[in-house]
């Protein structure tokens, strides 16, 4: 079991304000620099808004587990769920230069977790485990910035 | 979330307050429905209050954008706090919009092309 302030929640539509508030509580005891938590709550909301909507979809995912954790200069989160195999992180990235008639809503939400986390990680063990890395020391701009 | 309308000499202010996030999108989404249908065809998002804006906000943004065009409207986006403005780049949104720095200079599009 990872390490961290551990929260276990059911997979519902409550869950992502349930996880948000847990995230911002993890932030504000950890002192996490502003420029660095709305990363980390998008990417929260991404990961869990998904995870939710398996569930919805009928893919079983009754509960997951989120950690957080101060690694270092950077903040982690594992989220684990016990959904069906799925490595989010292998779907194709969309497309951001089509235009506005070409554009279909989806597939912006992992592209913007990679984008703003330092690292992300998918592991497969007896269930799906993702792994985000926020950098707070001050080179840790959220990513992407430096493509402007 | 707190979802803030106004009128200004014709054109529909929306400017929701807080996050933009999977929980919240959904009423925007209905509150700017529920203003398009009502006939409004010149809309400003003023973003200024918002903390910041997840892919679920970005697909409502999306949605509008291609309602707006079908229906012959204008939509202009104002406001956008770095954190906004930063998750547009990454998702290439910037090139999709009008956008303008603040509420005020959004209105001053509509009144000099009116």
């Amino acid at each position: 079991m990872p390490a961290g302030k551990h929260a276990r929640f059911e997979a519902d539509a409550a869950a992502i304000g349930q996880a948000a508030a847990a995230l911002d509580g993890f932030c504000s005891s950890e002192q996490v620099p502003r420029d660095a938590i709305w990363p980390l709550q998008v990417a929260l909301d991404e990961i869990v808004g998904n995870i939710v909507s398996h569930a919805a979809a009928g893919r079983a995912v009754p509960a997951f587990d989120v950690w957080f954790r101060r690694a270092g200069e950077s903040i982690e989160i594992v989220v684990a769920d016990d959904g069906p195999p799925f490595d989010p992180l292998e779907r194709p990235a969309p497309d951001v230069t089509l235009p506005l008639d070409a554009r279909q809503p989806g597939g912006l939400g992992i592209m913007l977790v990679k984008s703003l986390m330092d690292d992300v990680r998918y592991e497969r063990t007896t269930r799906n485990v993702l792994t985000i890395r926020k950098r707070i020391t001050p080179g840790g701009v959220p990513g992407g910035a430096e493509t402007r | 979330m707190n979802i803030q309308q106004n009128v200004l000499d014709g054109v529909t202010v929306i400017a929701p307050a807080g996050r933009l996030d999977t929980t919240t999108s959904g009423p925007l989404e209905e509150a700017i429905r529920k203003t398009v249908d009502a006939g409004a065809r010149d809309v400003v998002i003023d973003f200024a209050d918002v903390d910041y804006i997840s892919s679920a906000g970005l697909r409502v943004l999306l949605v509008l954008a291609k309602r707006m065009r079908d229906l012959k409207g204008r939509l202009v986006l104002c406001g956008m706090p770095e954190p906004v403005r930063q998750v547009f780049h990454l998702a290439g949104f910037l090139p999709l919009f009008s956008v303008e720095r603040s509420r005020d200079t959004a209105l001053a599009r509509f009144a000099a092309h009116s």
